[in-house]
């Protein structure tokens, strides 16, 4: 047995080594290459159409072995065409292909078990009109292939080997540039019918792609191993589980892709898978065209994505991607927001065809991150991917703000500090972000603010915890005007303060405020604010205030037809109200004020209600207090007018009541029982106005009226008031207002000394009815004060005043008149009626010395006065003007008995029986300059009868002269008395008027006299009233 | 009895010695009047109405500031009566003396005389 397997393995070897043999003297011998090549060469130039360069050909068994071979050297093929980037379409070192020869002769089938192409270059062209530069094999061949199919029943790719192969193919009509350098791959595949599957292995290459002048990729290295199969008839690839490596990023893939020639579309529909990969990587490959998205963003990171690439490549159209992408440990950092982020995590998805804006979109399913001090999260979807990026957001945080401090303007100057807790969800583009059109953006939210302050510019805000809410647009608007922005703020402690020591502090606000887009400065917003809170400290320099419950309602909106300008409403009320102002302090309960203002660069209006209880003020020792204050005022500030009363003008009323002022200067209290008075620009109205001081009481009402008239020299200002008391302590009030607002401490300088006299204003016509019931002078009273005080055009006048002394019913009018300041006029009339000798010489001591007489005398009479003068500025007499007029007449006058009386009775030798008794005396005198004119008068006392004349100067010195016209002496005669009352010379001297009490005896001097006596007396007593 | 004969006796004599006979009165053109007239600073404007002001520029009274009065003249009683503007009136009466065109002097009964020139515009 042993032998016969000798045999056979002696056989074999025999039959091995004779084939051997015979296919070493076939290649070797008989298949040369000299023999070969030109066989080759023959049939190349037959089918092919371009040029071809065939080096040395050669039949291969032991290289190729166990197959036969054909390897063939410097093998080339050259065609030309316009735009071509090289001649040279395949060039290879060298190219050996193995064909299985008995599968060609039995089974019609091409297999090549191995061909292998080394240090080659492929180049292919398509240009635009679709010619490339590959469509080499000749038409006829084309044609025979077409008519007859795939002339074998397979067509097999059992290995293909290529190396360092540099591939270049460009497609015009696609736009399409691929480099493919140092390519190493190996494919293997089979062809039945027009059905080719296989499976293309790249272990090696650089690729470079460029798609409509855009490159895509540049040197990336690839690796793929890609299981493929192509219909060709249909024009479509199929991957099957593929995976493809680009510059060491990695992803698998699956799926179809069909080409349609006309019109030319490619049908996709790919799923991929990718490993794990670096976000840096994937952001650098992003093309140019697309880097505008991610620019400025510097990221990484880890990332996944899988998805679908589905749909039409044309033209016109680019397949839709729907990709999910992952993020793990990433990290960014964006030139808009300049605080690095990082522990990102986050799952995304990318929906788009890279054409279709509509359809396109960008959705974060959850996306978490860090800043270094500061978290957050969110998520969203950002459409619009292609035009105006639209952001539709949930977002949360904790924000440290001062990490934020950089983001914020240089100028004006802006601080953020504190905790911040957030939930905002918002929507916005881009542009509109970049726009700041806030009237476009949606957002809404709250915030959790602790511990936070801020500053801008001169204001600071704090707050230790407040909560905001926030919505924009406000969808729960009052009115559409407002529907811009919603806020309410609630805070247990907020703080608002400037750098120039103003600050309020208020505590458990609730602040709700909305508000149209304070942004368009096209027009006056439409803002609504109303406030509630338990208290409101505020404090400007020394002023400080503080409110119990203060509630109220702001509201600003442009002007009817005047966009620009704002009408302001406010409406407060408050429980308790305290303010102080340096030494000062007011207090008031139940405030409520509402107000309203129309701006106006010239004539701004406001209207204000404010009314109040309980109203205290003080200032050091003074105080003001008020049961109840009500004012309503329409005021309006005219800015043209250069006066202050027109540039305020104002309408309302004004009604006080139960009003005490104290004041450190004045003893007494001032009791305001009350006043009400309405005012408006033209009329002041005081419809009651009651003061009462100690035992002092007042009330004044009437019209004040032509006020702005008066300002703009219209007219004169007219009032006509009623002055009414019931009891005034006159020496009590001079001597509260002697002196008031003088400093005692401080001696006038000579410059306030040297002010000028009062002048009596002109252009006014002010009339005050005064009726006083009963005044007190010191010990003495007046009752019954009746008169006109008036002021008229530069002159002051107390018209027609009566008034009742125990004395007499007295009569006064005076005129104080201010022409100019060095010449003021000032006159007196003054009548007194049945009043005591005694009291007049009390009241008008100087009567005294021109008739030194008169002291002696007592009884009633009756004195009338008048006088007038010019003064100077320091209201010192101008002598040269003193005019006067006096009349005293009485009737059973007593001489007092006194020693004069007994010394005068002895000389004269009155009688016994004789009562102290002067029949009548009737007198006048005037005063001229420096000269008192006394009228010759009689005085009748018992026998004796004597007519008294004479001057008397102002320097005291006299000249008298009396007539003794009857007496015990048969005749008459008469005394000169001249001199001083110190040295006072007795001279006889003729009777000058011994007939002029006698009617019908005297002559016509003495009647002139008379007449002139008479004028005196007339001119001064007409004004009184007959009884 | 005596004592007191002799003294009347005294006092009628007196009253004869000084009774005397009366002067006939001088008389003036009250025409040479009209015009204004100066003493120092005094000034005295008179008008042919009858009306007139003073004022004395010493104490700082202009002309338009001069204070009225009425004037007569019958033979050489000048009379001013001096209106008051609170009412009531201020006579004062003189003896002229001498009235020409250029000077003007009167006395009143005290003894106390004035002069005064014109005034030539």
């Amino acid at each position: 047995m042993k032998k016969v397997f000798k045999w056979i393995g002696i056989s074999l070897v025999g039959l091995i080594v004779l084939i051997t043999l015979v296919i070493g003297i076939a290649v070797w011998f008989i298949f040369t290459p000299e023999k070969i090549t030109p066989i080759v060469r023959s049939q190349a130039s037959k089918m092919l159409s371009c040029e071809t360069q065939i080096g040395e050909v050669e039949l291969t068994f032991f290289s190729t072995f166990p197959r036969f071979g054909l390897k063939m050297k410097q093998f080339a093929l050259m065609n030309h065409i316009d735009g071509v980037q090289s001649d040279t379409i395949i060039q290879a070192e060298q190219f050996v292909g193995i064909v299985n020869l008995e599968a060609f002769w039995k089974r019609n089938e091409l297999i090549f078990n191995d061909m292998k192409l080394q240090n080659g270059t492929l180049n292919a062209f398509t240009d635009s009109l679709g010619h490339s530069n590959y469509d080499v094999v000749k038409s006829d061949t084309v044609a025979a292939e077409e008519e007859s199919g795939t002339p074998f029943h397979i067509i097999k790719l059992e290995h293909i080997g290529l190396k360092n192969i540099q591939i270049s193919y460009i497609d015009q009509t696609l736009g399409l540039l691929t480099d493919v350098r140092n390519l190493t791959a190996e494919i293997s595949g089979n062809m039945i019918s027009d059905t080719i599957k296989t499976q293309i292995n790249v272990s090696e290459g650089l690729l470079s792609v460029t798609y409509d002048g855009e490159q895509y990729l540049r040197n990336a290295s690839i690796e793929t191993r890609t299981m493929v199969q192509i219909i060709l008839s249909k024009m479509q690839v199929t991957f099957d589980k593929s995976e493809a490596s680009i510059n060491d990023m990695s992803l698998t893939y699956s799926g179809t892709a069909s080409y349609v020639e006309t019109p030319f579309q490619v049908i996709t529909d790919i799923s991929y898978q990718s490993k794990t990969l670096p976000l840096k990587e994937v952001l650098a490959i992003i093309p140019p065209s697309y880097q505008s998205y991610v620019e400025g963003i510097v990221a990484d990171g880890l990332v996944t994505s899988d998805g679908i690439i589905k749909g039409v490549y044309s033209d016109s159209l680019m397949p839709l991607l729907d990709m999910r992408i992952i993020l793990q440990d990433g990290t960014m950092q964006y030139v808009g927001f300049p605080i690095p982020m990082s522990a990102m995590n986050g799952e995304f998805v990318f929906y788009s065809d890279l054409t279709n804006d509509e359809t396109s979109y960008f959705r974060i399913d959850h996306l978490n991150g860090r800043t270094p001090q500061s978290d957050f999260q969110t998520s969203g979807t950002i459409t619009h991917l292609f035009s105006d990026i639209h952001y539709d957001l949930k977002s949360e945080g904790n924000f440290t703000l001062k990490e934020f401090s950089s983001m914020l303007p240089a100028k004006p100057k802006m601080e953020l500090n504190g905790k911040a807790s957030a939930k905002v969800s918002s929507q916005f583009s881009m542009s509109e972000l970049d726009k700041m059109q806030l009237d476009r953006m949606k957002f809404a939210g709250s915030i959790h603010l602790s511990g936070f302050s801020t500053i801008y510019d001169t204001v600071s805000l704090q707050t230790d915890v407040s909560d905001v809410y926030f919505e924009i647009p406000n969808l729960h608007a009052k009115s559409k005007k407002t529907s811009f922005i919603a806020a309410k703020i609630t805070s247990k402690n907020l703080q608002i303060s400037t750098l120039h020591s103003t600050n309020a502090l208020l505590k458990n606000a609730l602040i709700s405020f909305e508000s149209s887009d304070v942004m368009d400065e096209s027009i006056i917003p439409n803002v609504n604010c109303s406030f509630k809170m338990d208290s409101l400290s505020a404090q400007m320099d020394t002023i400080s205030l503080r409110a119990n419950m203060p509630v109220g309602n702001f509201e600003m909106m442009p002007q009817k037809g005047n966009n620009h300008l704002a009408e302001l409403n406010i409406d407060l009320t408050g429980q308790a109200l305290k303010a102080s102002f340096g030494s000062g302090s007011s207090s008031m309960h139940q405030l409520r004020m509402k107000a309203q203002l129309i701006d106006n660069p010239v004539r701004p209006q406001m209207v204000i209600e404010y009314s109040g209880e309980n109203l205290k003020v003080a200032m050091g020792a003074d105080s003001v207090s008020m049961h109840t204050i009500d004012l309503k005022a329409d005021v309006l500030n005219d800015k043209s007018q250069k006066d202050v009363f027109q540039q305020w003008q104002a309408n309302g009323f004004l009604k006080m009541d139960k009003g005490l002022i104290t004041m450190e200067t004045l003893p007494f209290l001032l009791e305001i029982p009350s006043i009400q008075m309405d005012f408006s620009p033209e009329v002041f109205n005081i419809k009651e106005s009651k003061l009462r001081i100690d035992n002092s009481d007042f009330s004044l009402e009437g019209k004040l009226s032509n006020i702005i008239s008066y300002f703009r020299n219209d007219s004169l200002l007219r009032g006509d008031f009623n002055f009414v008391s019931n009891t005034s302590d006159l020496v009590q009030l001079m001597g509260l207002t002697s002196g008031l607002g003088e400093d005692e401490s401080v001696k006038p300088s000579a410059e306030e000394t040297s002010t000028g006299p009062y002048m009596v204003p002109k252009g006014i016509d002010i009339t005050l009815n005064v009726n006083v019931g009963l005044a007190h002078f010191g010990s003495g009273v007046a009752t019954d004060i009746k008169g006109k005080l008036r002021v008229k055009d530069g002159l002051l006048v107390l018209d027609d005043f009566n008034f009742l002394t125990p004395a007499a019913k007295m009569q006064l009018t005076a005129m104080y008149r201010t022409p100019r300041k060095n010449h003021l006029f000032m006159g007196l009339e003054f009548h007194m009626l049945d009043i005591e000798i005694s009291e007049l010489l009390k009241i008008i001591p100087d009567v005294d010395s021109l008739m030194p007489m008169l002291r002696s005398f007592s009884g009633k009479g009756e004195f009338h006065m008048a006088a007038e003068t010019y003064l100077d500025s320091l209201y010192d007499v101008k002598k040269s003007t003193i005019r006067g007029a006096a009349s005293i007449k009485g009737q059973d006058l007593v001489l007092m008995d006194g020693e004069t009386f007994t010394e005068i009775a002895k000389t004269l030798k009155f009688s016994k029986q004789t009562y102290n008794k002067v029949d009548s005396l009737s007198a006048e005198f005037t005063v001229f300059k420096q000269e008192i004119d006394v009228y010759p008068f009689l005085i009748v006392m018992d026998k004796y009868k004597g007519v008294v004349a004479g001057r008397h100067n102002m320097d005291m010195s006299f000249d008298y002269h009396i007539s003794v016209v009857d007496s015990p002496l048969p005749v008459k005669f008469g005394i000169d008395v001249t001199g001083t009352i110190d040295d006072m010379k007795y001279r006889p001297a003729k009777c000058r008027y011994p007939e002029m009490y006698r009617p019908n005896a005297r002559g016509e001097v003495k009647n002139s006299q008379l007449e002139l006596r008479k004028l005196i007396r007339e001119s001064l007593t007409e004004k009184v009233p007959k009884e | 009895m005596k004592k007191i004969l002799v003294c009347l006796m005294v006092c009628f004599s007196f009253s004869i010695l000084f009774n005397s006979c009366t002067k006939e009165e001088a008389s003036f053109d009250e025409t040479l009047l009209i015009g204004k007239w100066v003493s120092g600073t005094v000034f005295y404007k008179y008008v042919n109405d009858y009306t007139g002001g003073t004022w004395d520029t010493a104490d700082d009274v202009t002309e338009a500031e001069a204070q009225p009065f009425t004037w007569s003249l019958v033979k050489s009683e000048l009379t001013h009566i001096h209106i008051m503007e609170v009412g009531g009136n201020v006579p004062k009466v003189y003896t002229v003396t001498e009235l020409s065109a250029n000077s003007l002097k009167y006395k009143d009964d005290f003894g106390t005389t004035f002069s005064f020139t014109k005034v030539v515009k």
